[in-house]
């Protein structure tokens, strides 16, 4: 039965990721769409007709396939990174960004801005972020290790510690240069818009992996959810579990941030959407929060780019404004109010 | 499924995915046209005139009016205000460029003055679409806004025309500064006035510093800018340095509520300015303090107009125009 849900979650995935297609500001035909979704296809290309015009075409291709998928893997990323870390800690307000993600990449993006750094060209700031990020996870673990353990609550505690200490630095930075605080406030709002096939390509490689990988730990995690002494107790590295997890949830968002700035909401929320349609056990937890995050992120995309004519709205306020809402109205209709985390 | 089997379909996965990401990079690196970056320090060498170009510059859009170009532009921005009764579509998509429309549009060229997004540009170069990047911000002065001119000019076939406007824009300021000076000598013996301009309140007390086009209204019109020492650029000043430098001229954006100026605790409160009523709103067309362009020679008239109460009688405008392109003349 909990396939069956993961299925139809896929299926749904499938359909919103092909009605987004028609969503932009630029109205294309049907045919036009599907003959051009045709042309993309080796060999077949060639019996597809070529009714569209090349704009159509650039359109599609160029700019709403890469918007759409971004937010695939970007919702996926968030979902799946939110139910590890809500496993790990053992705590359901917690998300990938409590680790000081979000903070470290802010800090990448916003010194990329504010100094003017092009060291890696158009994409610095997408890079910046992404190293940044990274750098400020390890630096909270290594702050919480102690004796070769990291304790949850000790991690929770440096996480938020780090963040405020980071997220001073990068107030500190627009302070030096208020002209460019417009630029950085839309970054930390995070948008799809920016994202093309040569960022898209190597973020959707290092989220696959490193979501494959934190899909198999979901015994582990799963052992490690009822405390550190029950997973022992039943043969869980707890220390390699929690140090693997972490690394790949650090890399899958920091790449996932770096190319659309700070979305909130979706890694916290998926994963509790998730426990109440599949249950509690992390092999359908993990793949449906990253699904669900997906849907989530398309969705809340399309309602962005289609809210104000000639306005991108932030895909983070959409986030909390429409997201909000919609976890209430689960958590009362799905579980009657009696829902724990 | 067995785990063996879950890493194959995984390594698949990641294979096709990344032969898929080299293919659309070979095809954007090889067969493709790309795009240029155009500055008016490009040595420019296109093979043909720009025939579509969207302008998200209101200042371009007035320039290409003038020009002659008018007719190649196909699509604009939501701040384009001259020439009036625009129809082009609007591509603007506030915070970004609505690349889709751009798209649509098929455009040879895209004019912006503002830093967009490295991706969003590189999207329009990887389609084979220029970028014409025109600086609105600081260290811009009226020999930029020439060569902005001549650029277009180049750009679009007119260069004849945009020499025509930049002899107009020298013998104007010529002009200008001549009769500011005699106008000062008459009024206030000379002395320079301490001028501030208040751009906005959003924020703080935001105005034009040293290097920018509106500091140079302020030289032409033989006035001081109190903001031109402490910084360039458009910034927010000090309330205190406004206090202590106790503005004689004020000219205030449209937007600006000048009942403000005059509460307690406005560092305007007590200045010469606010108490001896020169305070000028930028009614006529505040766009003239905000676009770098050939009409912001009209923009210096009309403060040495409203501080010596006089107006300096500029040579006729080159180009035969359907909109009058001096704002303190349209009613």
């Amino acid at each position: 039965m909990r396939y069956l849900w993961i299925l139809f979650l896929f299926f749904l995935l499938i359909i919103t990721v092909i009605l987004s297609d028609f969503i932009g500001s630029v109205r294309i035909p049907i045919l036009n769409l599907l003959e051009i979704y045709g042309s993309q296809i080796p060999f077949l290309s060639n019996f597809i007709p070529h009714g569209y015009t090349l704009a159509q075409e650039q359109i599609i291709v160029q700019l709403r396939e890469p918007e759409i998928l971004g937010g695939v893997v970007i919702g996926a990323s968030l979902g799946i990174g939110g139910a590890a870390i809500q496993s790990i800690f053992r705590n359901p307000i917690t998300e990938p960004y409590i680790i000081g993600l979000s903070s470290g990449a802010s800090l990448g993006a916003v010194s990329s801005i504010v100094l003017g750094l092009t060291i890696f060209g158009i994409y610095t700031q997408q890079i910046t972020a992404f190293v940044f990020g990274l750098s400020i996870v390890f630096i909270v673990y290594f702050f919480a290790l102690r004796g070769g353990k990291v304790h949850p609550t000790y991690l929770l505690l440096t996480g938020v510690a780090v963040s405020f200490f980071v997220s001073a630095i990068v107030a500190l930075l627009l302070f030096t240069n208020i002209n460019l605080q417009g630029e950085a406030f839309f970054w930390l709002l995070g948008s799809l818009e920016d994202i093309n096939w040569t960022l898209l390509f190597p973020v959707a490689i290092v989220v696959l992996i490193t979501s494959y990988v934190i899909y198999l730990q979901h015994r582990e995690l799963d052992a490690i959810q009822m405390g550190d002494m029950h997973a022992r107790a039943v043969g869980v590295n707890v220390e390699r579990t929690k140090r693997v997890t972490i690394f790949m949830v650090a890399l899958s968002v920091s790449a996932a941030v770096s190319i659309s700035g700070l979305i909130g909401f979706v890694g916290l929320v998926m994963p509790h959407l998730s426990r109440m349609l599949l249950g509690g056990s992390n092999k359908h937890v993990i793949p449906a929060s990253g699904i669900l995050g997906a849907i989530f992120l398309i969705c809340a995309d399309d309602i962005a780019r289609g809210i104000v004519p000639g306005v991108v709205v932030p895909i983070g306020i959409v986030t909390g404004i429409i997201g909000v809402p919609f976890l209430m109205y689960f958590m009362r209709k799905l579980t009657g109010g009696r829902y724990e985390g | 499924m067995k785990k063996n089997v879950k890493v194959g379909i995984t390594v698949v996965v990641v294979i096709a995915l990344i032969l898929g990401g080299l293919a659309i990079y070979y095809e954007d690196t090889s067969a493709k046209k790309k795009g240029e970056i155009i500055t008016i320090n490009s040595e420019v060498a296109l093979p043909h005139k720009l025939t579509r170009i969207v302008s998200l510059d209101p200042a371009a859009t007035a320039t290409l009016y003038a020009l002659g170009a008018y007719g190649d532009i196909v699509g604009g921005n939501s701040y384009d205000s001259y020439p009036p009764n625009e129809s082009l579509p609007n591509v603007t998509d506030y915070p970004s460029m609505d690349l889709e429309e751009i798209f649509n549009l098929s455009p040879d060229a895209v004019i912006s003055f503002d830093n967009y997004s490295g991706a969003q540009v590189s999207q329009l170069l990887n389609n084979g679409i220029d970028y014409v990047f025109l600086s609105a911000d600081g260290g811009v002065n009226f020999t930029t806004i020439e060569k902005q001119n001549t650029l277009l000019g180049e750009l679009t076939g007119t260069t004849s025309n945009a020499t025509l406007i930049n002899q107009w824009i020298n013998d104007s300021l010529s002009v200008l500064q001549t009769d500011a000076v005699n106008y000062d000598k008459a009024e206030y013996n000379g002395t320079p006035l301490r001028g501030f301009y208040y751009l906005s309140s959003e924020g703080g007390y935001w105005t034009a510093g040293n290097s920018t086009f509106v500091n140079s209204y302020f030289k032409y019109a033989d006035l001081i800018n109190i903001a031109a020492p402490y910084d360039s650029g458009f910034y927010s000043i000090n309330p205190e340095n406004i206090v202590n430098d106790s503005p004689q001229v004020l000219i205030i954006d449209e937007f600006i509520n000048a009942s403000s100026l005059n509460v307690s605790g406005s560092p305007f409160q007590n200045s010469p300015a606010v108490l001896d009523g020169k305070v000028y709103a930028t009614i006529a067309d505040e766009n003239m303090f905000s676009e770098p362009n050939f009409r912001d020679i009209y923009a210096i008239q009309w403060m040495i107009s409203v501080v010596y109460g006089q107006n300096p009688s500029l040579p006729n405008f080159p180009i035969n125009l359907t909109y009058n392109p001096n704002p303190n003349e349209v009613s």
